[in-house]
């Protein structure tokens, strides 16, 4: 699975420590979710695209293999 | 089903006595306490630190969550300034190891209980050969046969995991999901450690040792305890293999990925 969570940030123009505090995760949790070494929970992906106030598909996408 | 019988209070007022009920487990079980005071007191000391524990247990296991609770909230966990008491325990621990060491301070414990040998049923005397009947039968009539149990307490082996157990069982000052599955990967790398620990000593320590002392009329042995590593070491091995994982997992392994980005 990838997403577009830096791509984002940079638009909204957030650091990973900011948006970390406003789902309430440690900024570690939005690290290693951005370089791809962690899947997010429903709920988590769910907060993460509330903030950005995208639906959760155009930030988190399938890929091939998945 | 939720069980809210108390009200929120009682989980704090569970989490103070929890400190307390350690505290004097600790100070009975490192042997302090018999510095000060006479033995009737330290056994008051029990009563008081056991029934102070099952009232912590009782009071969190059964007390509303204060508001907030997130979904991946465990039960289990403790509230994030535990980890700190947790450090506090170790270094006094440290300390009594150093002064143990030193022989400052020495204190051990062994509970012995005592059996009396039952007489040996006639179908197990027919099997004996004529030596072993003759001796047998020689300490029949005259002599007393005991069989000692006995438990060995070795006072930092069991107070050494109060401090771990606190830093284990502990929350992060962030609590979320990704914490979450890093404890369960450091508790499945620390049971296959577990595993691999007890094969090895299966295999390769002693559990009994037997000395045998024999001479021209007389044959005698006696056991003594092996030097493989009894649960109460395993159990802190263990834990300290977790609580590495995890701060590896948690402050080492970051530090990495930032420096290689740069």
């Amino acid at each position: 699975m990838k997403n577009s969570i830096r791509v984002e940030r940079a638009i909204k123009n957030i650091t990973q420590a900011e948006l970390a505090e406003l789902i309430g995760v440690s900024r570690q949790t939005i690290n290693t979710i951005e370089s791809n070494r962690y899947v997010p929970s429903t709920v988590l992906a769910l907060k993460i695209a509330r903030v950005f106030g995208k639906n959760v598909e155009e930030i988190f996408m399938l890929e091939e293999d998945d | 089903m939720k069980t809210n019988l108390l009200p929120a209070y009682f989980k704090k007022l569970g989490y103070i006595s929890l400190i307390v009920a350690v505290s004097a487990y600790f100070l009975i079980t490192s042997g302090l306490l018999y510095y000060f005071v006479s033995p009737k007191t330290v056994f008051y000391f029990k009563q008081f630190s056991l029934y102070t524990f099952l009232f912590s247990l009782f009071s969190i296991g059964f007390s509303a969550d204060p508001k907030g609770q997130s979904l991946t909230g465990n039960k289990l966990l403790l509230p994030h300034y535990f980890k700190i008491i947790g450090y506090i325990f170790l270094v006094i621990t440290l300390i009594l190891c150093i002064l143990i060491k030193t022989k400052r301070f020495n204190w051990h414990q062994s509970v012995t209980t005592t059996f009396i040998v039952p007489n040996v049923p006639d179908e197990y005397q027919a099997e004996m050969s004529d030596r072993q009947k003759k001796s047998f039968l020689k300490i029949e009539d005259r002599e007393k046969v005991e069989v000692q149990s006995t438990v060995i307490i070795n006072s930092i082996s069991l107070i050494l995991p109060i401090g771990l157990l606190f830093i284990a069982f502990s929350k992060e000052k962030i609590e979320d999901e990704l914490i979450t599955s890093y404890r369960a990967q450091s508790l499945q790398l620390a049971i296959l450690l577990l595993f691999f620990l007890i094969l090895y000593q299966k295999l390769n320590v002693p559990e009994v040792e037997t000395v045998i002392v024999s001479g021209d009329k007389n044959f005698g042995y006696f056991d003594l305890p092996g030097r493989a590593w009894k649960a109460d070491v395993l159990i802190n091995v263990i834990l300290i293999f977790g609580i590495l994982k995890m701060e590896y997992m948690l402050r080492i392994k970051p530090f990495f990925n930032k420096t290689e980005k740069a």
